[in-house]
This record gives C-alpha cells, sequence and structure tokens, in this order.
C-alpha cells in the first residue's frame, strides 16, 4: 500500500514537471514569436535618412547570391543597398561547430552590435525576420526590417553587385539551366570530386549532373594541370567546347573551383560554379538523382587550348613575379602555420615555410580549410572583407596578383573569387609550394613575416 | 615460447604487415590523402630503394632463395625446419609477385613488408638449423 502511495506521488510529480516545462517552452516560443512580429517596418525615407550614420547598421539578410548580384525573390535589380553589410539568415542554420560562437564573432566583424540601430532587409518577408529573432534573443533593442523591393525599384537609388558575379551561380540558376534545357545551346552540369569511385556523386546528385574526378584534370607528384593535349582530350571526353555553359559543383566546393580555373584557362568561355557547394543544392529543395550518368564525348573543342595562357602560371613566371616587386605579388593562400613554415600541411609534402617574398593572403585553419574566404555557409565571403584583410598584409589589387597554395586547390578558389570581384591582373601558380619546395635552389623563408 | 615466437612471426607478423599494406591499397582508391601520400612515397622510391636495377636484384635474390629453400626442403628430413622452408619459400614467391605489381598504389609498403618478412625468416631458419645441428 505504501509501495502504491510512493509510486503515485513519483508518477504525480513528473507529470507536473513535463506540464510546467512544456508550458514555460510555450511561453519561450510566443514570446520569440511576439517579438518578430513587434519589431517595426522602416519606411524608405527613415532608411535613407540613416544609412552611413555611425549608430545605424543597414544589414542584408537574403541569400549571398542575392547580395553578389543575383536579382531573386522579385526585385528588380540584383546586389545591395550601398553601405549595407551582409548577415545571410541561411547562416543560422549552416552546420557549423560552436555556432554561436563563430556568428558572434562574424556579427561584430561587420559591426552589427547591440547598441546600434539594426535595419535587417530582405525580399521574401521571411530571412529578415529570423534574423531579428535570433538578434533579439541575444538582447539586440532597436531592431527594424524593411523591404529591399522598394530601394531596388527606385533606380537613383545605389545598388552594389560585383563585376562578375554571374560567375558563381545560386541553385535556382542551375535549376532553370536544366529546366530550360539552356534554351538549345549546349552545357554541362558536373559534379567534381577526387576519385573514381564518386562516393559524393553516388550518394545523390543534381539532375543529369556527370562526375569528374580532379584526376582527370591534374598529376602527381607535383600535382599541376596536365599538358593542353591532354587537357583537350579531357574536355573532349567530357563534351566540353569552348562555348559550353559549364556548371561546376562539389561536396567540398574547391574542387570544382579547381576544374573551373582549368575550364577557363582552356578557353571555355562561360564557367559557373555553384555557390555553396553541393549543401546549398541539397537545402534548397530541388531533385536529387541517383543513377550514374555517363560522360558523352564530343570531337572538337572548338578554339586552340590554351586560350587565357596567363590565367595559370608555372614556376618561371612565379620567380618573374617575385623579382618584380613593384608590381606584382605572389600571394599565399594557406593557413597561417603553413606560411610560417610550422607545418607543411600535406602527408605528400615535407618541407616547410614558403617562397621568399611572398605575402600571406590568408586561408583557413588547416590545409582543408578557407574559412577566411567563405561565409558559414560556404558561400563567398564579401569582397570588401577580403580587400581589407589583404591590405592589411600589404595586398593590393592594383598589382598583378599570384595566387598559390599547396597544389593549387585552395589558390583556385580564391582566384575565381577575385575573377567575380572584377580584379583582372590575377593568376593562379599552379604548381605552389609542392612545386616550389621541389627544388632547394629556390629561395625559402621561415617565421613570421618581416614588416 | 618457442612455438609460440613461431607463431608470432611466422603468421601474425606477415598478416599484419602485408594486411596493413593491403588496407592502404584498398584506401588509395577511396582517400585522397591516402592515394596522394602513397603517390609521393612511390615516387621517392622509385629513386633510392625501389629502382628498375634494384627491383631486378631483388627479384633474382628472392627467386635464388626460393629455389635454395626447395632444395634444402628436400635433403632436409626434419620436420619443423621443413614446415619453415615451406612457409619461407611461399613468402619468397609471394614477394617475386608483387615486386612484378609496380602499378600498386602501396607498391613500397609491400616491397618492404616482404624483405622485413623473408630477411626474418631467414634468421629463424637458420638458427633453427643451428640449435637441431646433430653433435658429433
Amino acid at each position: 500500500m505504501k509501495l502504491n502511495r510512493k509510486l503515485f506521488l513519483i508518477g504525480f510529480l513528473f507529470i507536473c514537471s513535463i506540464l510546467i516545462s512544456a508550458c514555460s517552452n510555450n511561453e519561450e516560443a510566443s514570446e520569440a514569436k511576439d517579438s518578430t512580429d513587434e519589431i517595426e517596418v522602416l519606411t524608405l525615407a527613415d532608411l535613407q535618412e540613416n544609412l552611413g550614420k555611425d549608430d545605424w547598421a543597414v544589414v542584408d539578410t537574403r541569400s549571398n547570391d542575392a547580395w553578389n548580384g543575383w536579382a531573386l525573390d522579385g526585385v528588380e535589380r540584383g546586389g545591395h543597398i550601398k553601405g549595407a553589410v551582409d548577415f545571410s539568415a541561411a547562416w543560422l542554420t549552416a552546420d557549423v561547430d560552436k555556432m554561436d560562437e563563430k556568428i558572434s564573432e562574424v556579427l561584430k566583424t561587420k559591426g552589427i552590435t547591440a547598441d546600434k540601430n539594426i535595419v535587417l532587409y530582405d525580399a521574401n518577408g521571411k530571412d529578415a525576420k529570423e534574423v531579428a529573432g535570433y538578434l533579439t534573443k541575444q538582447g539586440f533593442e532597436n531592431v527594424y526590417t524593411f523591404d529591399v523591393k522598394e530601394w531596388a525599384a527606385n533606380k537613383e537609388l545605389a545598388m552594389e553587385s560585383y563585376p562578375n558575379y554571374e560567375m558563381v551561380v545560386p541553385a535556382t540558376w542551375i535549376n532553370d539551366l536544366i529546366k530550360d534545357n539552356n534554351d538549345g545551346q549546349p552545357y554541362k552540369v558536373f559534379e567534381v570530386s577526387w576519385g573514381d569511385e564518386a562516393e559524393d556523386y553516388k550518394k545523390g546528385h543534381i539532375p543529369g549532373a556527370v562526375h569528374i574526378n580532379t584526376d582527370e584534370v591534374e598529376e602527381g607528384p607535383v600535382w599541376n594541370r596536365l599538358s593542353d593535349s591532354e587537357l583537350e582530350a579531357f574536355a573532349l571526353k567530357n563534351g566540353i567546347t569552348a562555348d559550353t555553359t559549364v556548371a561546376l559543383y562539389g561536396a567540398d566546393p574547391t574542387a570544382a573551383y579547381r576544374v573551373a580555373v582549368i575550364l577557363k584557362y582552356m578557353g571555355v568561355e562561360d564557367v559557373r560554379v555553384l555557390n555553396g557547394g553541393w549543401e546549398a543544392w541539397s537545402n534548397s529543395g530541388y531533385e536529387i538523382e541517383k543513377k550514374e550518368n555517363q560522360k558523352t564525348a564530343v570531337k572538337s573543342f572548338g578554339a586552340t587550348v590554351p586560350v587565357n595562357p596567363d590565367y595559370i602560371i608555372d614556376l618561371e613566371e612565379a620567380k618573374q613575379i617575385l623579382a618584380d616587386k613593384e608590381n606584382s605579388i605572389l600571394v599565399d593562400i594557406r593557413s597561417w602555420d603553413e606560411f610560417t613554415g610550422k607545418v607543411s600541411g600535406y602527408d605528400y609534402i615535407e618541407p616547410k615555410g614558403r617562397p621568399a617574398g611572398s605575402l600571406w593572403g590568408h586561408a583557413g585553419s588547416d590545409a582543408m580549410h578557407l574559412e577566411d574566404y567563405r561565409n558559414l555557409d560556404n558561400t563567398m565571403r564579401n569582397s570588401d572583407e577580403i580587400l581589407s584583410m589583404w591590405k592589411a598584409e600589404g595586398i593590393t589589387p592594383d598589382k598583378q596578383l599570384a595566387f598559390y597554395c599547396g597544389t593549387g586547390w585552395r589558390a583556385a578558389e580564391v582566384l575565381f573569387y577575385a575573377d567575380v570581384m572584377g580584379l583582372e591582373n590575377i593568376k593562379l601558380y599552379d604548381g605552389g609550394w609542392n612545386e616550389w619546395s621541389m627544388d632547394p635552389s629556390n629561395p625559402v623563408e621561415t617565421g613570421e613575416p618581416t614588416k | 615460447m618457442g612455438k609460440f615466437l613461431r607463431w608470432l612471426v611466422f603468421f601474425i607478423f606477415p598478416l599484419v604487415v602485408i594486411g596493413g599494406a593491403a588496407i592502404l591499397e584498398n584506401l588509395s582508391s577511396s582517400k585522397m590523402g591516402v592515394n596522394r601520400y602513397l603517390l609521393f612515397k612511390k615516387t621517392h622510391y622509385a629513386t633510392t630503394v625501389f629502382t628498375p636495377e634494384r627491383i631486378k636484384l631483388y627479384t633474382i635474390l628472392l627467386i635464388v632463395g626460393l629455389i635454395l629453400c626447395l632444395f634444402l626442403y628436400f635433403k632436409i628430413k626434419m620436420g619443423s625446419t621443413r614446415r619453415l622452408l615451406i612457409y619461407l619459400t611461399a613468402y619468397q614467391a609471394i614477394g617475386v609477385v608483387l615486386l612484378s605489381l609496380q602499378n600498386l598504389s602501396a607498391y613500397p609498403i609491400f616491397g618492404f613488408g616482404i624483405a622485413i618478412i623473408v630477411i626474418l625468416q631467414y634468421f629463424l631458419v637458420v638458427v633453427v638449423l643451428v640449435k637441431n645441428k646433430p653433435c658429433k
């Protein structure tokens, strides 16, 4: 009898605790909902009046593609409001370790602080609210929203886009490309990753996409691009001609950028890379195909490879760039530890250090990462932030910039971004540290650079 | 203890060495890092330990050793030594085959592995032969 009473008491307390916690969760949820519903919508006149003031921050919460220049969600003009900073709602749901820590770091970098009036703009009525919800939870009080369609409709109001924003594309662009069959013009979609087994491809891919193994365009032990005739054979095998629209993507976006840069060097006129990689497609909810698509060959490339020989350079040209300090910079796209010679970054590269005279262009935490050039959702980082990061290291876009890394992958991604940003005198030093360090007579530096 | 040591040297150790190399070989087709590391090592050893001339020399040595072991097998009547000689002959035959498979990604790992196994087993055969030498 006593036992039954005890059991009844425990059960009663358990049910009560569940009910109390459920009620408090509901209260929290309704509070959060109320807080985003109550956010004031700013008028166009108010935004114009306060834009540029030190105590105001205007924030673009749309996708990175909209920021870059794509006119999405019915906005009349692509790009972002001049003077705004970017903080996409998509970053809040990105799959990243130590998310809260990273988000607060990003907010700080972009000057989005609680002591300011924050204007969050979007075009779909959702993104700004999502970010507003997050910020109010973090203690931000003066938060407003704004519909960018209103701004974009008035052509007298300044909007900015990257000169070559079309080079990195949103998932919707690839979906339209496939749906519209590129208006009858030749096109190809490729999933790019290392290996013939193509595990990423087999898990699911963009409909119609064909796998490219990165070993189809480069060869060890130096891991430089193949010879021009071999690259032409690669293009023919994959059905790529100079006038084919080529869209590339990969679970690791760097692999896609590596092939994209080689295709541009060869002379393919319209090369696009999916901004944010495979994750951007899988998050978009578009169809995912699992059947393996075969390569379809063509007989002629339609141009003499390479059409753009200066886009990728080799050891001798890299030495010339180092010798011409007045006009050129060899930019190291590796982690700080690789640059200073603490680690080589690779199991297959033994020497540590950097080509003497090269400048550090940032990269990421190690040889596998490129966080300094990407947003939390792996899309391209804000151009102003890239330029200011370079400026701090003495890298200015008025000079000829040749990017290198270990074997030409990370540097290829940065070269492509520089191209998107409209920089003209840019190239990839293909061999990078791997090739440079193979010849002991090449001058090498280690440690922190002397300013 | 002696039996256990022999068992360890003749079965477990070769299994670990050749098995490890085989796992690396298998991973080289699915892991980019492993593939590039093995290629780096292969390229490095192709100019040092595994030059074409040296591979020829190793192959000849293994074949000569193999013939010698077979010869001894038919000469010696001691059961345990005969068994050792059979294993040694088999490993040398495997070595000859592996040395000819130069397209293997883990080629130098297989090469080093088989060299260590054969040397160790020759040592054991000599020890057993000396230990069991009939007194005059």
